[in-house]
């Protein structure tokens, strides 16, 4: 175990750092020129004035080159200033982290307390008005896009009842987002869920739990739940990942300070820096949610090993 | 964020030979809410296959005297800010949202099955190296991996259809990873591996 994750660990160090090459490469395959696009607008700007701003920037550099200088500035904490602005990436990737990451880990919080209780009360009541209507919520729940749902929940919630802002970022503006993202993928969810949970239902061995004169509150959690919860985990993480790269249509909804909307931002105006930022922040985000889903799968099903 | 559940229904789903998929639409048919979904599936291909003959109006064409109308008899879902009947746009965008989901996830669930089955059987350097190639795309962020695509093959529908295929390749690869684990431990999986049959049957 602790051999599997040291070595999960290093592949995981080469994965983030493969990832930073590759995007190095991409963002400069990518046609747009930052300096062309900031300028476009002025007129007075001369070739040659252009081409010493590249120059300064180091973007006339070759590519391998600007890499190794990343790189190296990055070993050492520096992750650059905005070509845009000129301010260092650092702060603002930092300032925004904490705001992605709590909408994402209330979001998720909803999602799990609706999403798999629903879905596992469906499944064990199947057949069942029960069943019928979570399952038709959950239907509705995917169909639904997440913008409408957010503009809807706005227009209810805070223009009709003016119980909540309509956008920014304080606690009490985190609801309605959070609640969109969470119910959307709570939808996704619940079906999984009710549909892992009735293959595990139709199993033997809860039939030998209950004669055995377990409890059924034990028969459900230990033996039921635990065999369905690697394709909810498993779902759980990436929807996890998805909303830490950003929920950017979300956040553009109730202009909520994430992430997301900075790293959209920075790849039209070809922001180098900026890109080479977040998706390094990002890629550790990814690989650190591929471990912990390695890894919980042992502890979920002991009988899974990796060779 | 919309994320379809296709491959876990898929993989319990699949028939091995016909005899079995006659009696799976059987069952299929029985029930009603496969009967309900079929009939909204076949009214979206009919409306996207005869866009022509059931849009009023043509869908890009500007009518800057009747700018941001509400539904009324005439434009039945209203009109948006360049005067364009929004039915009729909604009508020729089914073909385009048709086309979206087939291609994009044909490429998307063929490509993320395939890696994630591999990965998770072969496991060993061949399965690292796979499933982490999957963690470097996902970083990539749906975005930039558009871009590149159309930097790389240029600005067009299919490209676009390619670049959505793509981004989404690393999530139904570990979907398909996690499940196949599981079904690995299952004693249904060692017995015809023993008894001589190919593996990947």
């Amino acid at each position: 175990m602790t051999r599997y994750l040291i070595r999960r660990i290093f592949s995981g160090l080469l994965t983030i750092w493969v990832t930073t090459m590759a995007v190095t490469l991409l963002i400069h395959l990518v046609p747009g020129d930052p300096v062309q696009i900031m300028y476009a607008q002025s007129q007075s700007t001369t070739p040659e004035q252009l081409e010493q701003i590249r120059h300064h920037l180091g973007l006339d550099r070759p590519i391998y080159e600007q890499y190794g200088i990343y790189m190296g500035r990055i070993l050492r904490g520096d992750f650059g200033t905005t070509i845009r602005g000129n301010q260092p990436v650092l702060p603002l990737l930092l300032i925004r982290l904490p705001n992605t990451l709590l909408l994402t880990a209330t979001s998720m919080v909803i999602t799990i307390s609706v999403g798999v209780t629903a879905g596992f009360f469906a499944a064990y009541r199947r057949g069942t008005w029960w069943d019928a209507t979570l399952m038709t919520g959950a239907m509705v729940g995917i169909s639904v896009p997440s913008f409408w749902l957010g503009l809807i929940l706005m227009y209810v919630f805070s223009v009709k009842l003016g119980w909540l802002p309509i956008s920014g970022s304080g606690l009490k503006n985190l609801i309605l987002p959070a609640l969109t993202l969470g119910l959307a993928n709570a939808a996704t969810i619940a079906r999984l869920t009710r549909s892992s949970m009735l293959e595990v239902f139709s199993q033997d061995y809860l039939r030998t739990a209950r004669a055995k004169g377990l409890g059924e509150a034990l028969v459900l959690s230990r033996h039921a739940l635990r065999n369905g919860l690697i394709h909810i985990v498993n779902m759980l993480g990436l929807q996890f990942t998805y909303m830490m790269g950003g929920a950017i249509v979300v956040e553009n909804v109730f202009a909520w300070n994430g992430i997301g909307r900075l790293a959209i931002q920075s790849i039209f105006q070809r922001d180098y820096p900026t890109i080479q930022g977040f998706i390094l922040i990002f890629a550790v985000v990814v690989v650190s949610v591929s471990i912990l889903l390695d890894v919980l799968y042992l502890w979920i099903d002991p009988r899974i090993t990796y060779r | 964020m919309a994320q379809p559940l296709a491959p876990l229904f898929l993989m319990r789903s699949l028939p091995p030979n016909r005899r079995q998929l006659g009696r799976f639409l059987a069952v299929l048919l029985r029930s009603p809410g496969a009967k309900l979904g079929a009939l909204i599936l076949l009214v979206l291909v009919g409306v996207a296959l005869f866009a022509p003959a059931i849009a009023p109006f043509d869908p890009i064409q500007m009518n800057v005297g009747e700018p941001l109308q509400p539904p009324s008899p005439g434009h039945w879902f209203g009109t948006d800010d360049f005067g364009r009947d929004l039915f009729s746009r909604v009508v020729y965008g089914s073909r385009l949202t048709l086309m979206v989901g087939l291609m994009a996830m044909g490429i998307s669930v063929t490509l993320g099955l395939g890696i994630g089955l591999t990965a998770s059987y072969l496991q060993g350097w061949v399965g690292a190296l796979l499933m982490r190639s999957m963690d470097v795309l996902f970083s990539f962020t749906e975005t930039l991996i558009a871009l590149a695509t159309v930097a790389v093959l240029g600005p067009s529908l299919k490209n676009a259809l390619i670049a959505v295929g793509i981004s989404t390749i690393p999530f139904y690869a570990r979907i398909t990873y996690g499940a196949v684990l599981v079904e690995k431990t299952k004693p249904i999986s060692g017995r015809p591996r023993r008894s001589g049959p190919n593996p990947w049957a």
